[in-house]
């Protein structure tokens, strides 16, 4: 059983992060705090009953991102597939490998608050796989193993899917901004 | 024949994919300046998705939710 101070400790950690991933999952004000603290209840519920967490940071991250699965499910999701967003990427060389148009520097071409509310609408338009697995590395920066163990999946695959994600959202942002 | 001197699909992919960047990567980078620009991209497009997902003030709150629901589930 974890002492209090230590839920105490844990809950301030885990609080933003997991409000992060929530976020970046599709959650929307309300949601975000009732996914998170239905999810901090499940630990706390857990611990009461003697339950010996060894990693409780993997077990709150994999109850959140049941709660905001099943939100998904109600929600129609339209999306790319990873074959298109790899077409996408493949698009841009040509049979030598080298661009064919040379992308452009986001930064540069728009400032911080415009590049925001695009990227937030790429982020809606990600296939839900590759959305799931970015929010959980850029939301509670969580570690490749980590990742891999929560969709049950190889690490190296992690990296793959990561990489689509990133991929898809700077082709998406570069097709508004162009 | 394996090429000594890696494309730039190749150095981009590498870049995302945090791959060790190998010495002949890096002298194809001084060529390829167009590589680096694909990998500020994606540097870019990740620091701001924190940005879009970071909200101090809400995540204060709560925070503040969190640690009540604690001591009240453990009185």
């Amino acid at each position: 059983m974890t002492s209090t101070a230590q839920l105490l400790s844990l809950a301030r950690d885990l609080g933003p992060k997991l409000a992060r991933t929530a976020r970046f999952l599709g959650l929307n004000g309300s949601e975000v705090d009732d996914a998170v603290q239905a999810s901090w209840l499940a630990v706390l519920e857990s611990n009461s009953k003697g339950v010996k967490l060894e990693r409780p940071e993997a077990y709150v991250f994999g109850v959140l991102y049941r709660v905001a699965n099943e939100k998904r499910k109600r929600a129609k999701v339209t999306s790319k597939t990873s074959e298109q967003n790899d077409a996408d990427f493949d698009s841009h060389f040509d049979d030598a490998e080298h661009w064919i148009d040379v992308p452009p520097d986001l930064e540069k071409k728009y400032d911080d608050v415009k590049l925001s509310r695009f990227l937030k609408l790429c982020i809606e338009a990600l296939e839900p796989k590759s959305r799931q697995v970015m929010a959980f590395a850029i939301g509670s920066d969580a570690s490749r193993d980590d990742i891999a163990e929560q969709f049950k999946m190889q690490t190296n695959h992690v990296g793959v899917v990561l990489h689509r994600a990133k991929n898809a959202l700077r082709l998406c942002l570069e097709k508004k901004i162009r | 024949m394996k090429r000594l001197v890696p494309t730039c699909k190749q150095v981009s992919l590498a870049f995302s994919n945090g791959q060790k960047i190998t010495l002949a990567m890096k002298a194809h980078l001084v060529i390829c300046l167009f590589c680096r620009v694909y990998a500020k991209n994606l540097k870019v497009v990740s620091k701001h998705c924190r940005q879009v997902v970071h909200k101090p003030d809400d995540d204060s709150a709560l925070v503040e939710k969190l640690v009540e629901q604690t001591k009240q589930h453990l009185k």
